[in-house]
């Protein structure tokens, strides 16, 4: 399982997206696909960076 | 055309309880009654059927969410009633069916995670639906507080088993939800979750209108408005059939995105088809955007947003 960073318009970080599956998950703690991102990262992993 | 205009209607013995149509109006019989959402199986906005092996957590029907801990192979698929059929009442035109092919060991678990631990907490409820099974088998549930990430410790309550035959049979279940007096609500995401245990070997499971309302009796099964309950299910989940086109403007493209209803939370988004490699951005509970930096304008197709539980 793989995550990049995706920005908004502005160039913020807006979220991570879900490379194996397409999803583009936002920075919502009420979000399940983000409780499982940050179950991922707990575990020592490291996300993609966004592009530039 | 008259007008009656009292204080109260009392039924012939003085009480206040008479009926109206054979109903008796209290607060367990008004619209919404019923907290399940989808209990009919109207709505698979994700698709009618798929099949599931090992180890799945999934949404397939609207609102209810699958999950096996088991070595088994499971098909799940919307099923239609034969027009005129009265085994289940009112006309449904639909039923779930969870059929599994194989089986080696562990459950299957079938569950609606409804919004807001509070739902029914310190009070009695009542649990209807309409099953069957192609052999006789069980069917055992239980009910969860859970409180949300950062909030207390789920509280399960021990619910009642059904035994199944080949017919249609309707199924109630009465409990007490214990208070939540004391705990702590935190995350967002909390709810109360209703679940069905599988039977733990190869058979055909069939479930129709299911129903949680207050009380201590099931009344007849809620019919909602079609517009209604769709509406209800996209608070969750919506799905955008067709193509969604960015416009171009210098060197990017940027289209709009909006939701259907409000949803529960951000969702997440996931399109069908998305050639162009746009960026999918949402931007809270009922807008978001789609975005290129490299000016494309080729269409996203069936941009789906997810804020299930």
């Amino acid at each position: 399982m793989t995550y990049k960073l995706f920005n908004d318009l502005e160039g913020n970080t807006a979220g991570v997206q879900l490379l194996a599956e397409q999803k583009f998950i936002p920075f919502d703690e009420a979000n399940r696909d983000y409780q499982e991102y940050l179950e991922w990262l707990a575990e020592g992993n490291t996300p993609e960076a966004a592009d530039g | 055309m008259s007008t009656i205009a009292v204080n109260a209607i009392t039924d012939a013995n003085g009480g206040n309880t008479t009926s109206i149509n054979n109903t008796t109006p209290n607060a367990y019989n008004t619209v919404g009654k019923n907290r399940i959402i989808n209990g009919n199986f109207d709505f698979w906005q994700r698709g009618t059927t798929a099949s599931y092996s090992v180890t799945s957590s999934q949404y397939l029907a609207d609102r209810w969410h699958m999950r096996t801990t088991a070595t088994a192979n499971v098909t799940i698929s919307r099923q239609s009633f034969t027009l005129g059929q009265t085994d289940v009442p009112n006309n449904p035109k639909y039923f779930y069916r969870w059929d599994i092919t194989s089986h080696t060991s562990g459950s299957g678990i079938l569950e609606q995670r409804i919004e807001d631990v509070s739902t029914f907490a310190g009070n009695t409820c009542t649990l209807s639906f309409y099953a069957k099974c192609n052999t006789t088998q069980t069917l055992s549930s239980t009910y969860i507080q859970v409180f949300g990430t950062g909030g207390s410790s789920d509280v399960t309550t021990s619910g009642s088993s059904f035994s199944l035959t080949t017919s249609w049979q309707k199924f109630t279940a009465t409990f007490t939800l214990p208070s939540i007096s004391g705990k702590t609500i935190a995350g967002g995401d909390d709810y109360l979750n209703i679940r069905f245990y599988m039977p733990d070997t190869v058979c055909t499971v069939d479930l129709a209108q299911v129903q949680l309302e207050a009380g201590e009796s099931a009344t007849e099964f809620e019919h909602r408005p079609y517009t209604t309950e769709l509406q209800l299910c996209q608070r969750y989940y919506f799905i955008l059939s067709g193509n969604l086109f960015s416009t171009s403007y210098s060197t990017a493209s940027l289209g709009n995105v909006f939701h259907p209803v409000t949803m529960r939370a951000t969702p997440t988004y996931s399109a069908t088809t998305n050639t162009g490699g746009h960026s999918l951005n949402p931007q809270g509970p009922n807008i978001g955007y789609i975005y290129s930096g490299t000016g494309s304008t080729s269409s996203v197709t069936g941009l789906a947003g997810d804020a299930e539980l």
